[in-house]
């Protein structure tokens, strides 16, 4: 097996700088900064990051829709903007979330058809290949319906079929569950798992830990741009076994003593959320000492249901790293 | 070239327009008031028999097919903003171009209907009938006319790729056509700026058809309509070559700036 | 006072609204252009004509030049609930207390004001450009009459506009009403030449009194002297925007009934 082969996606150095346009106003941009990573044939590579972290950037630069400022990004060896554009195309795919990029006067079946001969589909196998797409997603039902009156999940499962027509090699997953309700939030992980199991390799942004946690076999945690934390989920907690973690449920909303602890300098990382009624509050701290008397006593006014160590998630990690900006 | 792709393309324009066909009217609208304000400033409110009155609904037909080419050129592109399609479409191993091609072929035939529709008002409410002197002629020139409008349509839909302001740029395109074709009044009268009206395909096209439709026109040269032919067929090469060449430069503008998605 | 304050502050905010989304998407350069890019090419198509019909050539081109007011803001302002539609806008500004009417005034107002400079613009190629004589003009007439153009003529747009609110096919009407002008107002040949039909619509758009008062203005006559027209003018314009103001109300409540808000 080939290099590139083993690793369809190598990406070094990339860069993607935003010149200021005349009058927009916006000052210069560097979106991503020096991004290194590269996938491996069949996996399921996340891209975590805080939104404007450079995710979309990066997938768009990876699936030859922007042009990097510097550095390269490799798809099957052939560089994504060095003029093998077309053979690139034919064997990627993305899949953007949100309600745009179908065309609402179309029935799904009349989007698909359309898709289908950009990729210069064979006539003849069109019919075949929508049946068997528009089964994939279970929408063979809503085929005939303009893509106009379908519900939003409908509308994202219909975008998972176009992205599917050229039966792409690689397929780039921008947000896929964003506001999807959850059983159909995991209905599509399911079908990310069943395309990766028949050697698709994948490559998902998402806003989702337990997503990605439940989804990826390696994840690289951008922020502003840059690679802050590359690696399995394993090797990714390794990069904070320094740090404990204290779980407390309250059945009172702990704030004031949050807003307080938030101001000394000796925690990571603190927020609480809400889960099933009762208040979590997770704290991240990086000294050894016992402290969890402390806490008892300062959270004592909250009606404590458990208080105790917890080994960090995904989700602590991606705190740690990211910082608290959007939290 | 992708053949599928732009016959495809040919069937998503047609059955898109076939679900909403209301966006057709505002392209014929303003053509087709010109029109007719040209017909009661050349018959005074009164007279209705002289040919330049035949020559003005047949300038009248080219309007209408020229407003309707610009207004789908412009709305097809910005409709895939909107729609947010244009990535999903730039990033097949399509040219934009095919599908571009595709769905101006159809608008092309629907500019067709417009025409049709100036000379059957025309005879409706003005009585003046379209009578061809030489309908072997008339037809294929209007047909090549048609497809010289459509081919600046092809080089001019690279700038409704660029811009967010597509009515803006649809606006100010609009009349150059109709003032330097010789639509609605011979070219000879623009004087100094005559030779303008030579570099636009359809100022012959325009000349070919009224020589085919009104006996003793005088044509734009001694060579009569095969000269015509050659030369708008030269132009539209001209045009369809600079159209490749601009959407080349254009897809790896966009693709440097990411500006494309905004609509 | 509060009701008058709460409306100038919604207007106001519109307004301004307006203006910014015109020139993020357009360069104040490139939204000149457009102005007079069409402006004065309708001009010089319908002069051409006119030599050619033996007509008369500066009659044509202060037609054209008062006819400008089309696209800025005829087109613009009966388009605006279409634009609002299209990107979604519109349920957010009808859930607000302001009231639609409000709003969609203050965003007319920039696109009036752009009529009267299409207007002036366009006057001044007429002149430099096509040769007509400004030897006896009355300026003070001119003004008078152009800015009470852009006053009635913004007042029979927003009462078009307003059906765009309940119609989705808005964008139709607005470019209906641009061009009828063109051939009903004696833009480009007198009104008389006309069916008697048509002349009736004729006397009831601001535009007919426009052109005709800014040819007598070109021509030197006073602001007294041009009374009738001007007050047929206040008139219409004031008409139409009480109507409007109903109208609103009117497809405010129809499409609030049907659910049409956000179909375009």
């Amino acid at each position: 097996m080939t290099a590139e082969h083993e690793y369809p996606i190598v990406v070094e150095g990339l860069t993607k700088v935003f010149k200021p346009t005349r009058r927009s106003k916006l000052p210069e941009k560097v979106a991503v900064n020096d991004v290194s990573f590269h996938v491996r044939k069949g996996e399921i590579f996340g891209l975590l990051g805080p939104n404007g972290a450079g995710k979309t950037t990066t997938i768009k630069m990876l699936s030859t829709l922007l042009i990097p400022t510097s550095g390269s990004a490799k798809i099957f060896g052939m560089d994504t903007s060095g003029g093998d554009e077309k053979r690139i195309r034919e064997m990627i795919n993305l899949v953007s979330g949100g309600e745009r990029g179908l065309y609402y006067r179309l029935t799904g079946r009349q989007n698909l058809r359309f898709f289908s001969n950009l990729y210069n589909i064979d006539g003849n196998k069109q019919d075949a290949l929508i049946e068997k797409l528009l089964e994939i997603v279970k929408l063979t039902d809503a085929a005939d319906i303009k893509v106009e009156d379908y519900s939003r999940g409908m509308k994202q499962r219909m975008h998972i079929a176009r992205a599917l027509v050229n039966d792409p090699q690689i397929l780039f997953l921008d947000e896929p569950t964003i506001g999807l309700d959850p059983e159909i939030a995991r209905d599509v992980r399911s079908l990310v798992r069943q395309l990766a199991d028949s050697g698709t390799t994948i490559m998902l942004t998402t806003h989702y830990m337990y997503e990605a946690e439940e989804l990826c076999d390696r994840i690289m945690i951008i922020s502003d741009g840059r690679n802050v934390g590359y690696g399995t989920v394993a090797e990714l907690k390794q990069m904070v076994s320094d740090t404990n973690i204290i779980e407390i449920v309250t059945s009172d909303d702990p704030h004031d003593t949050v807003s307080k602890l938030l101001t000394e300098r000796r925690f990571v990382h603190i927020n609480t959320e809400r889960i099933a009624g009762r208040y979590c509050t997770r704290v991240q701290l990086k000294d050894d000492t016992d402290v969890l008397s402390e806490f008892d006593s300062l959270f004592s006014g909250y009606g404590i249901r458990k208080i105790g160590y917890d080994e960090p998630t995904l989700e602590d990690i991606y705190l740690s790293l990211v910082g608290s900006d959007e939290h | 070239m992708n053949i599928k792709a732009v016959t495809s393309s040919f069937r998503q324009q047609g059955i898109q327009f076939l679900a909403d066909p209301q966006w057709i009217i505002p392209s014929i609208i303003a053509p087709f008031m010109f029109t007719v304000v040209a017909l009661y400033m050349y018959s005074g409110g009164g007279e209705l028999d002289s040919p330049i009155v035949l020559t003005a609904v047949l300038g009248g037909g080219v309007l209408g097919m020229w407003g309707n080419m610009l207004f789908a050129s412009g709305f097809t592109i910005t409709y895939d903003r909107y729609n947010g399609t244009i990535e999903p479409i730039m990033m097949t191993p399509t040219h934009l171009i095919d599908v571009i091609t595709g769905r101006s072929i159809w608008n092309a035939l629907i500019g067709l209907l417009n025409a049709i529709l100036v000379f059957i008002f025309a005879e409706l409410i003005f009585g003046v009938g379209v009578s061809v002197s030489e309908p072997l002629f008339f037809f294929p020139m209007l047909a090549l006319t048609l497809f010289s409008l459509a081919s600046i349509g092809l080089m001019l839909s690279a700038l409704f790729v660029l811009t967010r302001a597509s009515f803006v740029v649809m606006t100010i395109l609009e009349f150059p056509i109709y003032v330097f074709s010789g639509a609605l009044f011979p070219i000879s009268v623009l004087g100094k700026l005559e030779p303008i009206s030579y570099i636009l395909a359809p100022s012959w096209g325009v000349d070919a058809m009224k020589t085919a439709a009104v006996a003793g026109h005088e044509s734009i040269t001694a060579f009569g309509i095969y000269f015509d032919v050659a030369v708008m067929i030269l132009l539209m090469v001209i045009y369809i070559a600079a159209a490749y060449i601009l959407f080349g430069v254009i897809e790896r503008n966009i693709r440097n700036s990411g500006t494309l998605v905004r609509y | 006072m509060t009701f008058v304050s709460e409306r100038v502050r919604v207007i106001k905010a519109s307004c301004i609204l307006s203006i910014h989304d015109t020139f993020t998407t357009i360069r104040p350069s490139l939204w000149l252009l457009q102005i007079i890019v069409p402006s004065v090419f309708a001009m010089f198509f319908f002069y051409m004509i006119a030599g050619v019909a033996n007509a008369d050539q500066d009659f044509v081109v202060i037609g054209n030049a008062v006819q400008s007011i089309g696209m800025t803001t005829i087109y613009a302002v009966s388009g605006i609930p279409g634009v609002q539609k299209h990107i979604g806008t519109m349920t957010p500004l009808a859930i607000s207390p302001s009231g639609l009417f409000s709003i969609f005034l203050g965003m007319s107002l920039f696109s009036i004001f752009a009529g009267f400079i299409s207007i002036a613009v366009s006057l001044a190629f007429a002149t430099f450009v096509f040769g007509v004589s400004m030897a006896s003009v009355n300026l003070l007439s001119v003004l008078v009459v152009i800015l009470l153009t852009a006053f009635s003529i913004g007042g029979i747009s927003m009462m078009i506009g307003s059906i765009g609110i309940y119609m989705r096919t808005s964008a139709i009407i607005a470019n209906v009403a641009t061009y009828v002008g063109l051939v009903l107002c004696g833009v480009n040949f007198p009104v008389s030449v006309l069916p008697g039909w048509a002349q009736t619509i004729a006397y009831c758009h601001p535009l007919t009194y426009a052109v005709q008062a800014t040819r007598d203005a070109v021509n030197g006559c006073t602001v007294t002297e041009l009374a009738s027209p001007i007050m047929m003018m206040i008139v219409l314009g004031m008409i139409f925007i009480i109507l409007s103001y109903l109208a609103f109300r009117f497809f405010e409540k129809l499409s609030r009934k049907k659910g049409r808000m956000d179909v375009f």
